[in-house]
């Protein structure tokens, strides 16, 4: 076996250009392979995720919603965005049969975010009916947010002091919560008073966000959780007869946009890994054929010698083994070195959830493929190996004499 | 025994990717620019340090391709690895970087620095391992022990 290992590994230094190439068609899969499913596997994760973190039945925007950023692209983009409705509709959708709770949201979108030149998404939540924001800050915060608190996304760096100022209300960090993979890793979020505090200090700053809504009164969203027995499409269709000047929308009709979108990109990463197997595979077959065929001589000199078919195969085996082990590592290294850092910028690019699976789990799909692509490569030449440890050694000799 | 000036794959590499992650900083993965004001935010102190520790690379890939003798070609390999996980842990965690995560420095200039940190110290720990089977086959042989 020793002696077949070290055979092997010689053969593969003595022709450098045919070992990398092979090297490189290997990695080539197991790229894919790791890649592909990494991917996917991210956006399943993120659908999950921002399907938990929806939390209610049915959402309630104002109509101007739509132009002034919409609540997709707050909750899963994070471009920070604001709308406002005056607070009777809460009090409205609170009377509607079928309602169970109706809790108000706020967003206001800052102005500056302390040392960066950007606008971070502020979301205030009444803590008190609150029942899509609470359970999710629970899981990393015990405490309860006070006036003047902050809660913020684990895509927020938080100062060495703890300190963020919006709008002149100086506010301090309490906690930092866990990452979803949606756009609400990019906001802070505080209690009533203290968004209250901050709209009313913008309007002093001449910000004019609220246009014809008083900045007391004004709220951005109602979440709601439908009663048990009630038809949700008919409590909808009921929200949108009875609140003038704005939209309910269900929860699972965004989720639903998401999950088509998700179908459409797992399917085209499904395709492209299927046809760069097959692609690969036959390639594979084809060079290991040619090789064998190359070194006929090689294996009629090596039987000769004494060496028996059980040794020519496995001196195949192994080198085409070793082949595709080193370039499946070298791919899997690949992929996580491209996909794990820019993460980020791929959920952009796709506009889509992602969270990444567990380290573990990462390290199983990366096994996987190594041992997937380790094994296909042996398997293809498997076929040469056959043909030529079934040839007669002499005959192979007299041909090339 | 005399040993010969030998430019291997490593050493090529090496210098080619040192010279890659230098463009790329100051390019693609550059960090954000200054604000209105004209002042700086913190991510431009941490992206002039990889830039140094870019040139740093160069100086060290050039050196490792200069020398012939395997043992330094293997020091020169070990500072390569310390320079790039220093490199590694210099944006947001020794100098602090910008708050958002959509903003260039944590979008770009982070993963791409991890990125090529990463094939850095790869390569100069695979050229440890050549070196080592070099170092290995230049010694002069062990004199017989005494009895």
């Amino acid at each position: 076996m020793k002696f077949a290992n070290n055979l092997a590994w010689k053969n593969m230094k003595r022709k450098p250009g045919r070992t990398i190439a092979l090297i490189l068609l290997a990695a080539f899969l197991a790229f894919s392979v790791f890649g592909g499913s990494l991917v996917v596997m991210s956006l399943q994760n993120g659908l999950t995720s921002y399907e938990a973190r929806l939390g209610a039945d049915i959402i309630v925007v104002p109509n101007q919603a739509r132009s002034h950023g919409s609540i997709e692209s707050i909750l899963l983009q994070g471009i920070p965005g604001y709308f406002y409705m005056d607070d009777s509709v809460l009090e409205k959708a609170r009377n509607t049969e079928g309602v169970e709770i109706a809790t108000p949201q706020f967003y206001l979108a800052s102005a500056s975010s302390g040392c960066c030149s950007v606008s971070v998404q502020v979301i205030g939540f009444d803590p008190e009916t609150d029942f899509t924001i609470k359970p999710w800050i629970q899981k990393n915060y015990s405490g309860t947010i006070g006036d003047g608190d902050l809660l913020v996304g684990s895509a927020i760096a938080v100062p060495s002091n703890r300190k963020l100022t919006f709008y002149n209300v100086e506010c301090n960090v309490a906690g930092q919560l866990e990452r979803t993979g949606t756009g609400l890793d990019n906001a802070v979020y505080a209690n009533m008073n203290t968004i209250r505090q901050m709209m009313e200090s913008s309007v002093l700053l001449g910000f004019d966000y609220f246009s014809d809504v008083s900045a007391e009164h004004a709220i951005s969203s109602v979440m709601i959780k439908v009663m048990d027995g009630y038809d949700i499409d008919q409590v909808t269709g009921d929200l949108n007869i009875h609140l003038r000047r704005v939209e309910a929308t269900q929860a699972k009709t965004m989720i639903s946009d998401i999950a088509s979108g998700l179908t459409s990109v797992s399917r085209v990463i499904g395709g492209l890994t299927v046809m760069i197997w097959i692609l690969a595979i036959v390639i594979l077959i084809v060079a290991f054929a040619m090789i064998v065929n190359e070194r006929k001589k090689e294996f009629g000199v090596l039987r000769v010698a004494g060496a028996s078919q059980k040794m020519l195969s496995r001196l195949l085996l192994a080198e085409s083994g070793l082949i595709s082990l080193i370039g499946a590592l070298a791919g899997a290294g690949t992929a996580a070195l491209v996909i794990l850092p820019f993460l980020g910028m791929i959920r952009e690019s796709l506009n889509l959830p992602m969270l990444l699976p567990s380290v573990p789990v990462i390290l199983l799909l990366a096994v996987g493929a190594v041992v997937l692509t380790a094994f296909a490569g042996a398997l293809t030449s498997a076929v040469s190996t056959r043909k030529i440890t079934r040839a007669d050694a002499g005959l192979i000799l007299r041909e090339d004499a | 025994m005399e040993e010969k000036k030998r430019v291997g794959l490593t050493d090529l590499f090496l210098l080619v990717v040192s010279i890659l992650y230098l463009v790329l900083m100051l390019t693609l993965f550059r960090a954000c620019g200054a604000k209105e004001d004209g002042s700086f935010m913190t991510c431009h102190w941490a992206h002039q340090t990889l830039l140094v520790f870019a040139g740093l690379l160069i100086v060290l890939s050039l050196l490792h391709l200069i020398l012939g003798d395997a043992r330094r070609k293997q020091g020169i390999s070990v500072a390569v690895i310390a320079v790039c996980f220093a490199s590694i842990l210099i944006p947001g965690h020794m100098i602090s970087l910008c708050m958002m995560a959509d903003m260039r420095c944590r979008k770009w200039m982070v993963p791409g620095n991890i990125m090529l940190s990463v094939v850095m110290i790869a390569a100069a720990a695979l050229d440890l391992f050549v070196q080592m089977g070099r170092a290995k086959k230049m010694a002069p042989p062990r004199p017989p022990k005494k009895p």
